[in-house]
């Protein structure tokens, strides 16, 4: 059965009362004594209190529950700066009020990032007002079989505050072997994160995405993001396209073509464009791998959209050359999104 | 025009009233307020009926105001009017028991679900209308409606009393 016919289903036989207009029409009536004597009412006690009104609203304003201790991410797992620390699936269980979950991306290679062009990006701290739905999804982890210390790069750290006892740092190593209740917490949290990003942003908070005026040829990922990026990072949910959202902004950018550095050439701000994009897109999900064995590519096209539920701008990029018949291409609808923003190539 | 009801007013309430009472029991789950709310309504309507009908769709701006009114009630504690003296006993009280237990199953499933889900399942699922019409009638962007029913969809699905199915339209959005 479907959800439609077990709803219908569901409707029992429901009395009408005799004469349903005129009970109406009694509201109606009541509805508009009422509004003449409030608006009376409200007249005399503006005038009567609206010296005092200031004071009075600031003594009776409630407090806002603040969260104890910093809200600050650690930078290493050796960072404890006097914060508990919980390793997920230890068994221990977290207090379910959090006032608020902050996500982390926690570096855990030994490289440096910033000397690394490779490296992936990171994801800023992530706050989400409330989180006992995250709580609760870190409370249901399985035990760890084992951990070992050989693919990290970045992992993801929960910090959770509270209004009664000190902030605890919950450790989700992606390392150890687990089940998918590990992969609950992060999803948990980033489906309420944009959630309550959509209740709050509108597109006039979102700022349009720009050009970067060179691309470093050499360490060009033609995927969105390099493939290691987690969805902390994107934003976006296993099993969703790569653009879940409408987007609120969209920038296209066309490079010449050059080692090692790419130079911009053209940068349009097209957001009805960057809707028909992620039509295209979201059908045909492409890293525009381009044709492998040309070397004459012509130019790069970089578009960028923002949403606003999306916590980074995605990024899409496409080598070009006039015609591809040994390699994987983008649809061409896709290209053809793209040209219709910064024309045809040449 | 306060004594007696605007025109077309009458005509309306009667050719409408029994779909919109249908979706306002889906919403609250309870004969007397969904009664409530369909009175309160249309107590709304009543008094911009010109420009209501003037605006050209009627019954799509009494739904809207009935499922955002339905959407506000959470905001605040409910105050709405009893209409239980106005409403008669039903004709028949012959109700099978199994019948009203699957009723009371798919009612208590619903009650389980936020305001904003309940309206957003009626609306897509009953009511019939697409993401973007769902959230112009809420209010809201059309991802909140995409992730609200998804999620309703979820608890449903969840329930083990319950294994509702989408439409195949529905599949893969």
């Amino acid at each position: 059965m479907n959800v439609r016919d077990m709803l219908l289903d569901a409707v029992p036989p429901l009395p009408s009362p005799p004469d349903r207009i005129a009970a109406v029409g009694r509201r109606y009536r009541r509805r508009r004594r009422r509004a003449a004597v409030a608006g009376t009412l409200a007249l005399a006690i503006l005038a009567g209190v609206a010296a005092g009104l200031p004071q009075l609203t600031r003594r009776e304003s409630l407090e806002p529950v603040r969260p104890v201790g910093p809200a600050t991410c650690p930078q290493t797992t050796g960072d404890r700066a006097g914060r508990d620390w919980v390793s997920a699936g230890d068994g221990r269980v977290l207090p379910g009020n959090p006032v608020e979950v902050v996500a982390c991306d926690l570096d855990v290679d030994v490289r440096s990032p910033a000397a690394d062009p490779l490296y992936p990006p990171a994801s800023p701290p992530r706050a989400l007002s409330g989180g006992a739905d995250v709580v609760a999804a870190l409370n249901r982890v399985s035990p760890v079989i084992a951990c070992y210390d050989i693919y990290g790069l970045r992992q993801p750290v929960f910090l959770l505050r509270y209004a009664d006892r000190p902030p605890v740092f919950v450790n989700l190593n992606p390392d150890c072997r687990r089940d998918a209740s590990w992969d609950e917490p992060l999803r948990v949290f980033l489906t309420d994160f944009r959630e309550q990003r959509l209740r709050t942003t509108t597109a006039a908070d979102v700022p349009t995405p720009t050009c970067d005026p060179t691309v470093d040829v050499p360490s060009l990922w033609l995927d969105r993001t390099p493939p290691w990026a987690g969805p902390l990072t994107l934003g976006v949910l296993a099993g969703e396209p790569p653009l879940p959202f409408e987007p609120a902004a969209a920038t296209f950018c066309r490079y010449a073509f050059e080692r090692p550095l790419a130079s911009l050439r053209t940068a349009e701000h097209a957001t009805d464009a960057g809707q028909r994009f992620r039509t295209a897109v979201n059908e045909a999900p492409s890293n525009g791998a381009g044709c492998p064995k040309r070397t004459d590519h012509l130019v790069l096209d970089v578009v960028k959209v923002a949403d606003l539920a999306g916590v980074a701008p995605a990024e899409f990029r496409y080598l070009r050359t006039r015609s591809c018949v040994d390699g994987v291409q983008a649809s061409p609808a896709v290209l053809a999104a793209v040209d219709e923003v910064l024309g045809p190539i040449s | 025009m306060s004594g007696s009801p605007p025109d077309g007013f009458t005509e309306f309430v009667a050719a409408r009233s029994d779909a919109l009472l249908r979706s306002a029991w889906l919403l609250t789950g309870d004969a007397g307020r969904a009664e409530d709310l369909l009175q309160t309504v249309l107590a709304t309507a009543w008094g911009r009926w010109p420009r209501i009908v003037a605006g050209g769709h009627p019954e799509a701006y009494v739904r809207r105001v009935l499922f955002t009114t339905y959407v506000s009630w959470w905001r605040r504690r409910w105050r709405g009017e009893v209409p239980s003296a106005d409403v008669p006993e039903p004709a028949s009280r012959v109700d099978l028991a199994g019948e009203h237990a699957d009723r009371d199953v798919v009612r208590r499933a619903l009650a389980g679900l936020s305001r904003q889900q309940r309206a957003v399942v009626v609306l897509r699922y009953v009511e019939d209308l697409s993401v973007e019409r769902t959230a112009e009638v809420l209010g809201c962007s059309s991802a909140t409606v995409r992730v609200q029913a998804s999620r309703a969809l979820r608890a449903l699905r969840a329930d083990p009393a319950l294994n509702p199915q989408p439409s195949s339209e529905e599949v893969g959005r």
